[in-house]
């Protein structure tokens, strides 16, 4: 092929790629921002927990044990549950899980928290943990899990083809000019935000589907195990299970003196800690009951979790979990490095602004293909402004009203969860409706700002006006600072709004320069 | 020794910077050689080699290759915000992180 | 938007229709993508020298790498039918040889 033509193949594949980029990148970018906004947030999900329960008292000894935690939570379910689970207070989730898995196997699984000095059930709330369900299926279930993974696919393709396009990436690197012309220094913003994240952005939406794998890709299973589930997961992850007997029987081992058994089992090897994590009991009350006790291991990414599975009736030690093999190890260290559990608290900052990076490198695009158009106008224009508002600044200042609506719903209130649920939908609904009806005023972007920096600003009052009295700073003095690092956090976040709402930068948008003597080549991605 | 790590990481990523005669000028108020374009990026890839590195040795390798990594993306973050707004900090900030590192590994 | 292929089109011409030929390639990078996904999964899992369930695994793993190269391919390509031709194809022998092996592909 001569060079004149390859040059002309390349400058189609730019341009193909350059419009698989853009509308690959429009059309699902405000659900991945919403996506990429409750994951990142997702980071401090616990401590978001702990902000939402203010009735917790600071993480003391547990007053209950996992024998007494059992038959409680057996007793919670009015049918002879297939499974229980529970979780014993640790460092970061200072409160007790317990729940069950419902006998009829199609209904959801039912979870409680428990305070650990008195056993109550605690207020509900929709916790941290929202973020997180909305991260990963829109609260919408399997269809959910499906849209996101369909996103998660955009995503990746955007980011290779916004590779193959981005023809100076390595001469751009570096090169952000806030005081160009609208439109350039939104791309420059946009690449650098792309390509400074590239291995995360590429890393996460790459491993946030190899989390559900078995879901999207089922030509394994079929080939490998003729689709035979539970021998794939059996084999896959190296677990023990056995079918129940249905045989009744009120006799049941002490599930805290198993507990002591697995500790000193995982203490033999010397490394990865001996700190349990979810307890199980499967089948309970069958003579074929087994109780399995995984361990949770921090120091790792790959949290080999090293069951110990005993039988529930007599506590005969069944079997243990061996090592991973290659395949679930690989599995194991993708999952856990999107769900970032591993590393401490920086880890999890860093995951955080990279994520909101993702965001601002979202809406950067969404900037730049408005700034193109603008001129033109049409109602195309209008729709992204709309949906920019709407979304954009819906989601952030719908979260501030779910954390007002967490103070300020009282706790007598009986499901006080799906009253912090209407908060959230109704200050959203209310925030888009306005953004939408507002969107070709040029001004919705500094009002959003103005209202996320009044919500955002009065979080820490929130929090100490309708916290315990003196919880805050009790929690400064034992160097707790989960509370209020969220409170400083969001207070930053007031700031950084108030500044762009109420002193934005005045540019002087440097006018575009006629290039006379060298022909400046329009850049592929400048084109679409 | 993590600190140091990213403090290699951010002269690195200064390197690369500098390796750009646009950024070059800006900064120094001369334009690069050939020849000094070519060993900034050597120096610089190498720097960056060095972080990772000594991520891996302190870490665990499938710890140490993530937080290398977040290490990266933050320095070259840094460099391009602060030549964006603070132009004047950016090499300053390449002697002063490093040699901190250095100091706190060493105490 | 000009594209790799024509974008000439003879008034009303359907055949050179530049949308056409982008909806083509849409639903090629869709579906002929995940039946390439599929099928290659299909023959790593057989093929693999690995034991079961890391072959079962990495191939699936290696899915969504499949699928996006697919996707980026299918816009690639010098024309929408070659795009077709091609993904349907390898997918055909991909899956061919999977299916040739029998029980195989579910050895221990």
């Amino acid at each position: 092929m001569s060079s004149a033509e390859s040059t002309v193949k390349n400058k189609s594949l730019r341009q193909a790629m350059a419009g698989l980029h853009t509308w690959g990148g429009l059309l699902p970018s405000w659900l991945l921002f919403v996506i990429l906004f409750g994951g990142s947030i997702a980071c401090f999900d616990k401590e978001l927990e702990v902000w939402m329960r203010p009735t917790l008292h600071p993480v003391g000894e547990t007053s209950l044990t996992l024998d007494q935690v059992s038959a409680w939570v057996q007793k919670q379910a009015p049918k002879p549950p297939h499974a229980i689970w529970m979780r014993p207070p640790d460092e970061r989730q200072p409160y007790w899980y317990a729940g069950y898995e419902p006998q009829n196997e199609l209904e959801p699984f039912v979870s409680f928290t428990l305070d650990p000095q008195t056993g109550e059930v605690l207020p509900k709330t929709l916790g941290g943990n929202f973020w997180f369900t909305l991260h990963y299926n829109l609260f919408g279930g399997m269809l959910g899990m499906y849209i996101v993974a369909i996103a998660g696919m955009f995503m990746l393709v955007a980011l290779v083809s916004g590779i193959i396009i981005h023809r100076r990436i390595f001469k751009d690197f570096f090169t952000l000019r806030p005081d160009a012309n609208g439109q350039r220094a939104w791309l420059d913003a946009h690449n650098l935000f792309g390509v400074v994240g590239l291995p995360f952005h590429l890393l996460i939406a790459y491993t946030g589907l190899a989390i559900f794998v078995t879901f999207y890709m089922p030509a394994g299973l079929k080939v490998g195990y003729k689709g035979d589930i539970e021998k794939m997961f059996s084999e896959v992850q190296g677990q023990f299970g056995r079918e129940e007997l249905k045989r009744k029987t009120d006799h049941a081992a002490s599930i805290d003196k198993l507990v002591l058994d697995a500790k000193r089992r995982w203490a033999a090897s010397g490394e990865g800690g001996t700190e349990t994590g979810w307890i199980s009991v499967h089948h309970p009350g069958d003579k074929a009951a087994v109780v399995d006790i995984r361990r949770y291991d921090r120091s790792r990414v790959v949290d080999f979790q090293w069951i110990m599975s005993y039988d529930a009736t007599t506590g005969a030690f069944l079997h243990e979990q061996k090592p991973y093999k290659p395949g679930y190890t690989a599995y194991a260290w993708l999952t856990n490095v999107h769900m970032a559990q591993f590393g401490g608290a920086i880890v999890r900052w860093l995951y955080l602004g990279l994520g909101l990076m993702g965001c601002a490198m979202v809406a950067g695009g969404l900037q730049v293909w408005l700034r193109k158009r603008e001129a033109k106008g049409g109602w195309g224009v209008g729709f992204v402004r709309a949906m920019n508002g709407a979304v954009l600044g819906g989601l952030p200042i719908a979260s501030l009203g779910l954390l007002y609506g967490n103070r300020l719903i009282p706790n007598t209130v009986n499901l006080r969860d799906h009253w912090e649920a209407y908060t959230f939908i109704g200050v959203w609904i209310a925030v888009a409706l306005w953004a939408i009806a507002r969107r070709n005023s040029g001004r919705v972007g500094r009002d959003l700002f103005s209202v996320a920096a009044v919500l955002a600003l009065g979080l820490p009052a929130l929090d100490v006006l309708t916290g315990q009295p003196g919880a805050l700073s009790a929690a400064i003095a034992r160097g707790d600072w989960r509370v209020p690092g969220i409170d400083l956090a969001i207070f930053a976040v007031g700031l950084l709004c108030a500044k762009l709402a109420w002193w934005p930068r005045v540019t002087k948008e440097a006018p575009v320069k006629v290039r006379a003597k060298r022909e400046r080549r329009e850049l592929a991605e400048e084109s679409v | 020794m993590l600190f140091l790590a990213f403090g290699l990481n951010y002269l690195g990523m200064t390197a690369l910077c500098l390796a750009m005669s646009r950024h070059h000028k800006a900064l120094l108020n001369s334009a690069p050689s050939t020849a000094r374009t070519y060993g900034l990026r050597a120096v610089g890839a190498l720097l960056l080699a060095l972080g990772m590195a000594l991520n891996i040795i302190e870490l665990t390798a499938d710890m140490g290759i993530i937080t290398g990594l977040l290490q990266l993306m933050l320095a070259g973050l840094s460099v391009g915000l602060l030549m964006a707004w603070r132009s004047g900090w950016v090499l300053p900030l390449s002697g002063i992180l490093p040699l901190s590192g250095l100091i706190a590994l060493l105490a | 938007m000009s594209n790799a292929i024509s974008s000439k089109s003879a008034a009303g011409n359907w055949r050179t229709s530049p949308v056409l030929a982008t909806t083509s390639r849409i639903i090629a990078a869709i579906f002929a993508g995940y039946g390439l996904a599929y099928a290659s999964t299909m023959f790593l899992t057989v093929y693999l020298p690995l034991v079961r369930s890391d072959r079962v695994v990495f191939a699936s793993l290696a899915s969504f790498i499949v699928y996006v190269a697919a996707i980026v391919y299918a816009f690639a390509a010098r024309s929408a039918s070659r795009a077709w031709l091609v993904l349907v194809g390898l997918s055909l022998v991909l899956a061919a040889a999977a299916l040739v092996a029998g029980d195989f592909g579910a050895r221990r």
